[in-house]
């Protein structure tokens, strides 16, 4: 089992790209619970959130055009999918990946 | 979408005040690090202050500069940077407490010096009266 240590800043904005090398969107947050232990808390991340931003993808490279997308999100479609960890790859974490396929995902979002 | 239950790394925790464990001001959180590994969820794992990692922020450029004279006075690019186990987090609300002592961080060593060498030789900067 190996582990490695990941910037945060390398993740946030990162594009997401599913099995068949199709975007999901960029990651936009990462939702910890916390773990009890007697020598102290643990935070796990346990979703990842993950914003579409339609026809203004080519635009959101930078934090404020995604903040302005999220904000008019319904013109442009704007969406957001939770990703459970288990669901995310990161053995290259400039290029995190999907190991489910898009649609898989889709369904998962409206069950 | 379903209501959020749990913290938000960038929301609540990116750029948050940190209070040590007396409630003294430490800095903000200006990264933090994940530990990937495999089959388990990644973990938030260390949190940096200061220095170097403040730089690297605003631009690339500000990084480099910065590294550069940190190891020209310090012999070190890192100087200045304090990691903080996120195990060492005792609560997060309007600011993150700590259960580590501010005098003990090297990212403090800044504001440190300017008070003993700049600060305490200003006239009445201890309060004091004519």
């Amino acid at each position: 089992m190996t582990s490695r240590e990941v910037p945060v800043s390398q993740l946030i904005g990162s594009m997401v790209r599913d099995t068949d090398g199709r975007k999901v969107g960029r990651i936009e947050e990462l939702l910890a619970r916390i773990e009890l232990h007697e020598h102290g808390n643990d935070y796990v991340v346990a979703e990842f959130h993950v914003g579409e931003y339609g026809l203004l993808e080519a635009l959101t490279g930078g934090v404020f055009a995604r903040k302005l997308a999220q904000r008019i999100g319904a013109v442009v479609g704007y969406r957001r999918f939770r990703i459970p960890w288990e669901w995310m790859d990161l053995s290259d974490p400039d290029h995190p990946r999907l190991n489910h396929t898009r649609a898989e995902l889709e369904a998962r979002a409206e069950s | 979408m379903d209501p959020i239950d749990g913290v938000q790394i960038v929301h609540d925790v990116l750029d948050a005040c940190l209070t040590d464990r007396k409630g003294r001001k430490v800095g903000r959180v200006d990264a933090l690090t994940l530990t990937v590994t495999d089959g388990a969820p990644p973990r938030v794992s260390t949190i940096l202050i200061g220095g170097q990692v403040r730089a690297g922020r605003i631009g690339n450029w500000l990084l480099r500069l910065r590294g550069a004279i940190s190891a020209m006075m310090h012999g070190d690019r890192d100087f200045g940077v304090s990691r903080v186990p996120f195990s060492a987090v005792r609560g997060i609300g309007d600011t993150i407490k700590l259960d580590v002592d501010a005098a003990e961080l090297p990212s403090g060593h800044l504001e440190r010096w300017l008070g003993e060498h700049i600060i305490d030789r200003i006239p009445g900067s201890h309060g004091e009266k004519k």
